[in-house]
């Protein structure tokens, strides 16, 4: 995770992969910095990634210290705050990613237990 | 009436509000469950507030406390370490954080450190082990892992500098044995009165302990510490010869090792006892003279005390072993002299006893009264010296015409003198006055004194008899023609049972004796002398008679 390495794409871009990839999942994780918090949910996505959607996903990091302006898009409040993008629609899960049971009911990768 | 198309929308609608409102509950359970240390602020949510800004008086309090602490991952990654941790290691906060603490613990604690790491992922640990620092140097410390709890970062590591503490510890042991060797030094200074001196030869700075002022003297830093304060305090007489010891002492590297006096302040002289050695620098060019200095006054007068005592006690034993070998000498005189007349009344008590001429017995009987009057006298004499050594020896004056006291002498030893060819010479003036004397006992001493000059003169010398006076005393002296006195038989000649050697052996030598004590018992002096023409000269005095 390095901020600079990835530059954040534009919409219009993010649009044009959407098409190309339709079974690729595309997730945002928005931090600020290198904060606790920011670290562990990078590091739980990651895991989670591997085990669930080995091969067909891609993890975009969006610095908020650097670039706080491109929270408005995705209305993020709280950080760490991930945003899957594709597959439509558009799922948010707040915090670190710790707990690995809600993070699979809100990636919608497992259904809610009723 | 709704429409399928406002229906449908109102259906999306629903959804996105649905959506809205999962959303903004996630967003609250997770600020709830601390998943979340950042939000975004503002209106246009433009500004990032992190939680780390709202903690930073923790993190101070972590980073500043005086213990070395790290977080670790269940690896053993150090994931954050305290400022004193790292300074600990040598190393930045940053160049810490993401190395493994094994990294970081000597070789051979290796093995350790893992067990330590497994058994604190679920209860505390706790050891000791050897860290590395970041120059090789090894830090003695005790470790201690508290294990994660729900919802912390990592594991709790603290770590205790031993090296420190056992420095500490070690410079606390040997304050205390300085302050205990110090206690110990001032006590003996104390109890021996012995005062310390250091001289920097360099400086010309003398120090001197609180002691060594006692010593001499002056108030508590009354000393102003220079070369020369001291040197005058020494005693003008030993000023130079003592300064000069030191001084050779520093050239020359040799113990130094002295008396002196000094006069202190109040006046008092006291000798003082130097000892010193002399500390060189490493190319052996000599850097400080240190010393003791003791206070051996009172030793030294114990010292000149006892060789008087010594001296007092031998001059009485020589007295008494001469006392006693005159004494010896004496009874075989008195024993021989008695024998004598005692032979010639036997000798003529056996001749009268088978008859004889009327002449012969007439003979007889002189001899035997010669004989019996002259052990009367030594028998008185013995009697005389007997009284005047006890102190029973008493004196009946009256007023005596001395010209007419020593006629009847002179008279008295005409038959004797004239028998050996001797002279009596008198040169006794007109003026003289009369003396106030015991009659008989004054006839016994000159008789003595004559007896003695007749004895010691040779045939065909001269006796003289002068006389002179003072307002109070008459002096008389009796001088021989003899060989007179041997110099060191001089102050003995007056003892009793003494007699000088080798004149011929006639009487027990007690005549001089009681001479002195008759002459004493009136008051007066007798001495003895050698006259300038070689004889011995007897001079008296006696009172003179009051009108």
């Amino acid at each position: 995770m390095k901020e600079g390495q990835d530059e954040p794409k534009t919409l219009a871009e993010i649009a044009a992969t959407e098409q190309a990839n339709s079974d690729v999942w595309d997730l945002r994780l928005y931090v600020a910095g290198r904060t606790p918090k920011s670290v562990a949910a990078f590091e739980n996505l990651q895991r989670l990634c591997e085990e669930h959607l080995a091969g067909k996903y891609r993890i975009e990091v969006v610095d908020l210290m650097v670039h706080p302006q491109l929270a408005r898009g995705d209305q993020i409040v709280a950080i760490p705050t991930l945003v899957r993008k594709l597959p439509e629609p558009i799922r948010k899960v707040i915090g670190d990613l710790s707990n690995v049971e809600r993070t699979l009911v809100g990636l919608q990768l497992r259904p809610a237990k009723p | 009436m709704i429409s399928e198309q406002s229906l449908d929308q109102l259906q999306r609608e629903n959804q996105q509000l649905r959506a809205r409102l999962e959303e903004t509950e996630d967003t609250i359970r997770a600020l709830r469950a601390g998943e979340v240390d950042a939000v975004l602020v503002g209106s246009g949510c433009e500004r990032v507030f992190t939680l780390e800004t709202a903690d930073k008086p923790y993190r101070l309090l972590v980073d500043e406390m005086p213990v070395s602490a790290a977080t670790l991952t269940e690896r053993g990654e150090i994931i954050h370490c305290n400022r004193r941790f790292a300074s600990l290691l040598q190393l930045s906060q940053e160049e810490v954080a993401g190395r493994s603490i094994t990294s970081f613990v000597a070789h051979d604690c290796r093995r350790l450190i893992e067990r330590m790491l497994a058994t604190g992922r679920t209860r505390p640990a706790e050891c000791e082990l050897s860290l590395r620092r970041a120059d090789g140097a090894p830090i003695t410390a005790y470790l201690s892992i508290a294990p994660r709890h729900e919802g912390a970062l990592g594991e709790c590591l603290v770590v205790t500098d031993l090296t420190e503490r056992r420095r500490y510890e070690e410079l606390r042991r040997t304050q205390e044995a300085l302050t205990v060797a110090q206690a110990r030094l001032e006590l003996a200074q104390e109890a021996g009165a012995i005062g310390i001196f250091e001289w920097n030869v360099r400086t010309g700075e003398v120090w001197w302990s609180r002691t060594a002022e006692r010593l001499y003297g002056m108030p508590a830093s009354g000393f102003d510490g220079s070369f020369d304060a001291w040197r005058r305090t020494l005693h003008p007489d030993d000023r130079e010869r003592t300064e000069a010891e030191y001084v050779r002492a520093v050239e020359e590297h040799r113990e130094l090792g002295t008396e002196f006096r000094i006069i202190r302040p109040d006046g008092q002289t006291r000798w003082i006892n130097a000892k010193g050695t002399v500390i060189v620098d490493s190319a052996g060019e000599p850097l400080r003279l240190l010393g003791v200095n003791t206070d051996i006054t009172d030793q030294k007068a114990a010292h000149a005390e006892r060789e008087r005592l010594f001296a007092m006690e031998r001059a009485a034993r020589a007295e008494a072993e001469r006392a006693v070998q005159a004494r010896d000498k004496v009874l075989a005189f008195v024993a021989h002299d008695l024998r004598n007349p005692l032979i010639g009344i036997e000798m003529s008590a056996s001749t009268m006893s088978s008859g004889g001429t009327e002449e012969l017995r007439a003979q007889c009987l002189h001899m035997i009264q010669r004989c019996t009057g002259e052990m009367r006298r030594l028998i008185g004499d013995l009697l005389d010296v007997a009284r005047i050594e006890y102190g029973r020896f008493s004196i009946l004056a009256t007023p005596l015409d001395t010209r007419g006291m020593l006629m009847e002498v002179a008279e008295a030893f005409q038959p004797r003198l004239a028998a050996k060819g001797l002279r009596l010479v008198q040169e006794v003036p007109a003026s003289v006055p009369p003396v106030y004397v015991d009659r008989g006992r004054v006839m016994q001493l000159l008789a003595n004194l004559l007896d003695n000059a007749l004895k010691f003169t040779p045939a065909g010398g001269v006796i003289r008899l002068g006389v002179s006076s003072t307002e109070n005393f008459v002096e008389i002296a009796v001088t021989d023609s003899g060989p007179g006195l041997a110099a060191a038989d001089l102050p003995y000649i007056f003892e009793r049972f003494w007699k000088a050697e080798p004149a011929s052996r006639a009487g027990a030598g007690l005549g001089l004796a009681i001479c002195k004590g008759i002459v004493e018992a009136h008051g007066g002096e007798i001495r003895a002398e050698n006259a300038p023409s070689g004889g011995a000269t007897i001079r008296f005095t006696l009172p003179v008679a009051r009108g």
